[in-house]
């Protein structure tokens, strides 16, 4: 079987070709630095006259500018370049004198390429023309015209594809790269035509998203009314659907259950729980079936639903890269650049994505602060669904503290990593994608993706992480556990004894963690208390097991002791400091500002290295060339 | 004159780019290098940022690397790369 890989630069609609080639599902977006690992996928051709079908085994590389990699992202498509027996190089047509760079590069290697110049129809919309004849002749490999998100233009190239196709005949020789340049800018010259016309809507406000004033006026308005849309849209599923679903149809069927069961005995225990006054209190029978489900699908999966909505918008429209640029200034604080914000938002729907997109870091540096602070400070989505639904009955103040809290954390974690880890953190170098008006198709797939993931993936996790519970209890694991640790769960955190049933299940599943708090009747405080510490806790086993391959064994340890001091810190701070202090509103007002404060006089540690640095270098240079 | 110098809206020749192997490397990969015309778009703050366009794309560099490209600014130039333009 033949092997096809799809390189290209990042952000050119490799993965978008790749799932129309193959029929799988992949995720696309419009920022470089989707694709972080390759993706498999097979290519069926019937191949006619002798009428066998012949397969293609077909792989998705991660985005390079050149075949220098620069990062791990980069690393995994040069090692695929190796393997490949056909490269399909996706070119992006709007952008040709910057794809082909790498396109010569590929060349060289020997290996017999098609071209696949995408993003077609943008082109001809930019006013760019290309005679795609005039390109294969100075290429001398196959070229095709494609619109990815559409898949136009892909039958020709596996049409092409059977037609066999020899290496290119410049290969196998290693050029300077100021031919390469010279050659890039004599093959413009003959096939490309640009057409001048007016700038459109979509690129003014494209200019107006990095200009220092309306840039943050606008990060301000996006940023805002995505969370009220967010809650709003969650809120809304939540009792105009899932609620009337839970209460007409779903507790007749659990009451049933209850019937033909008995009303007792260990299966009545562990799939419908305890009843409260003979009716089933979905948050704290503890059933599997009961509050398992409804963690599940009346808690979280509206608030994932909808907080994924949301996102792929702003993933589609290109707007993150642009965010990292207005906030790269804020980032160098912690130790970071700009573009390190790109993980973190992913982090808020699912830390595991998040933790993966860290790979398009350069330095070992930043993946370690910015795995470890996501991990610590940024609860996911099905977590703050989760506390949302528990804690905000009790008043928004008592959300203000517990995500105030863990800003506070973030931004003090960060700098005071961006002092003692060693290392050094690179500036930004970012390509920042064109406004797009996101393709609804695209956004359906996306969206369709992510949800159906979770409800395979995450599900059975959820219902594990109750049955667990169960078993914890039943065992009497829970009341041993609980003695043992209470001088921390109790001395503390100021928590009674059987919360360390949450901090156990937290290791499995966070917002089965934070439900387990409602059953034990909690002050608020207490809730508050015990919601924050689960979220600053170790991760849960997903993300621990994606953390370990990501950092090692010797990180993955010291992450885990940062994890478990502020754990502890921000836990018996907050008991306290909570009432005995402070009141909750300037509690919420001293967590924001402090640790700004704090960023505001500490200069980058790492800024400043480098500015010293530059500054030696400079004068070395002039004192050398004077 | 480095790229934070250069004025917003101003284009630029890049003349040489302070650094080392790695870093000239991956600038020029994106079409960074030196001969090639450049347009400043924006800047975020005093340190932070630059935005550059290269015709048909934006990069943002860091503001420790746009300390690190040279210029000279040139008036009336354009930022596209060369081939034929035709106006409408």
């Amino acid at each position: 079987m033949k092997k096809i890989v799809l390189m290209g630069n990042p952000n050119v609609g490799k993965s978008a070709i790749f799932s129309h080639l193959t029929g799988a599902r992949v995720n696309v977006s419009n920022y470089p630095g989707t694709t972080v690992e390759f993706t498999r996928g097979f290519l069926k051709m019937p191949s006619g006259r002798e009428g066998t079908d012949e397969l293609y085994e077909v792989l998705d590389a991660p985005g390079t500018y050149s075949l220098d990699a620069t990062c791990k992202a980069e690393e995994v498509a040069v090692d695929l370049l190796k393997t490949a027996d056909i490269v399909f190089n996706v070119v992006d047509a709007t952008n040709l004198e910057r794809n082909l760079y790498l396109t010569l590069q590929i060349l060289e290697c020997g290996i017999p390429v098609m071209v696949l110049l995408n993003l077609w129809d943008e082109a001809t919309h930019k006013g760019i023309s290309i005679d795609v004849s005039g390109l294969e002749r100075a290429l001398g490999v196959p070229v095709v015209p494609t619109v990815g998100l559409t898949g136009k233009g892909l039958s020709d190239a596996v049409r092409r594809l059977r037609l066999s196709f020899s290496p290119p005949s410049s290969s196998a020789i290693k050029r300077p790269r100021d031919e390469i340049w010279a050659e890039i800018g004599r093959i413009l010259v003959s096939v490309q035509t640009i057409m001048h016309r007016h700038h459109t809507w979509l690129e003014i406000l494209q200019e107006a998203s990095i200009r220092p004033v309306s840039g943050f006026i606008l990060a301000a308005i996006i940023l805002y009314s995505s969370l009220r849309f967010v809650v709003f849209l969650g809120e809304a599923l939540i009792t105009n659907v899932f609620e009337p679903f839970f209460a007409q149809v779903y507790t007749p069927l659990i009451m049933r259950l209850h019937e033909t069961l008995g009303g007792q005995g260990l299966l009545h225990e562990i799939l419908v729980g305890r009843l409260r006054d003979g009716r089933v209190d979905f948050e704290s029978s503890l059933g599997v079936l009961t509050t398992g489900v409804y963690i599940d699908f009346g808690v979280v999966f509206p608030y994932l639903l909808s907080f994924y909505l949301v996102l792929g918008f702003l993933e589609d429209l290109g707007y993150l890269p642009r965010l990292g640029v207005l906030l790269d200034r804020l980032m160098h604080r912690l130790g970071l650049h700009g573009y390190a914000i790109l993980p973190m938002i992913l982090g808020l729907g699912c830390n595991v994505p998040g933790v993966l997109a860290a790979r398009n870091l350069e330095s070992k540096r930043e993946r370690f602060i910015v795995l470890t602070l996501m991990s610590i400070s940024i609860p996911c989505a099905a977590q703050q669904g989760m506390i949302v639904g528990l804690v905000g009955r009790y008043g928004v103040v008592y959300l203000g503290v517990i995500f105030a809290t863990l800003f506070g954390v973030l931004v003090t974690l960060g700098v005071l990593q961006d002092r003692f880890v060693s290392g050094y953190t690179p500036s930004m170098i970012v390509e920042m994608p064109p406004y797009r008006w996101p393709y609804w198709r695209s956004q359906a797939k996306k969206l369709w993706m992510r949800m159906s993931h979770f409800i395979f993936q995450a599900t059975p996790y959820i219902l594990g992480g109750v049955f667990l519970v169960n078993v914890l209890y039943a065992t009497g694991v829970v009341a041993v556990a609980g003695r043992l640790l209470a001088p921390l769960v109790k001395g503390v955190f100021g928590l009674p004894e059987e919360a360390v049933s949450a901090l156990m299940v937290g290791f499995l599943r966070k917002d089965v963690a934070v439900a387990m708090l409602g059953p034990l009747s909690l002050s608020p405080k207490q809730l508050v208390v015990g919601a924050t510490v689960m979220a600053v806790f170790f991760p849960c086993a997903a993300t621990f097991t994606v953390l370990f391959k990501e950092l090692g064994f010797v990180c993955t340890l010291k992450a885990a002791f940062i994890m478990f001091v502020t754990a502890v810190a921000v836990g018996g701070g907050m008991n306290l400091l909570l009432d005995n202090v402070l009141t909750s509103v300037s509690f919420v007002f001293c967590a924001l500002v402090a640790p700004i404060v704090l960023a505001a006089f500490t200069s980058g540690a790492s800024e400043c290295r480098e500015e010293r640095q530059w500054k030696v270098e400079r004068k070395e240079r002039r004192t050398g060339t004077v | 004159m480095d790229l934070v110098e250069l004025k917003t809206g101003q284009f630029g020749r890049v003349k040489r780019i302070e650094g080392g192997r790695a870093l000239t490397e991956r600038l020029e990969a994106l079409g960074i290098r030196p001969g090639r015309v450049v347009k400043k778009i924006s800047s975020v703050f005093r340190r932070g940022p630059v935005a550059i366009s290269l015709g048909s794309f934006e990069v943002a560099l860091g503001y420790g690397m746009a300390r690190r490209i040279i210029v000279d600014p040139v008036d009336g130039a354009s930022d596209r790369p060369k081939s034929r333009e035709v106006s409408s």
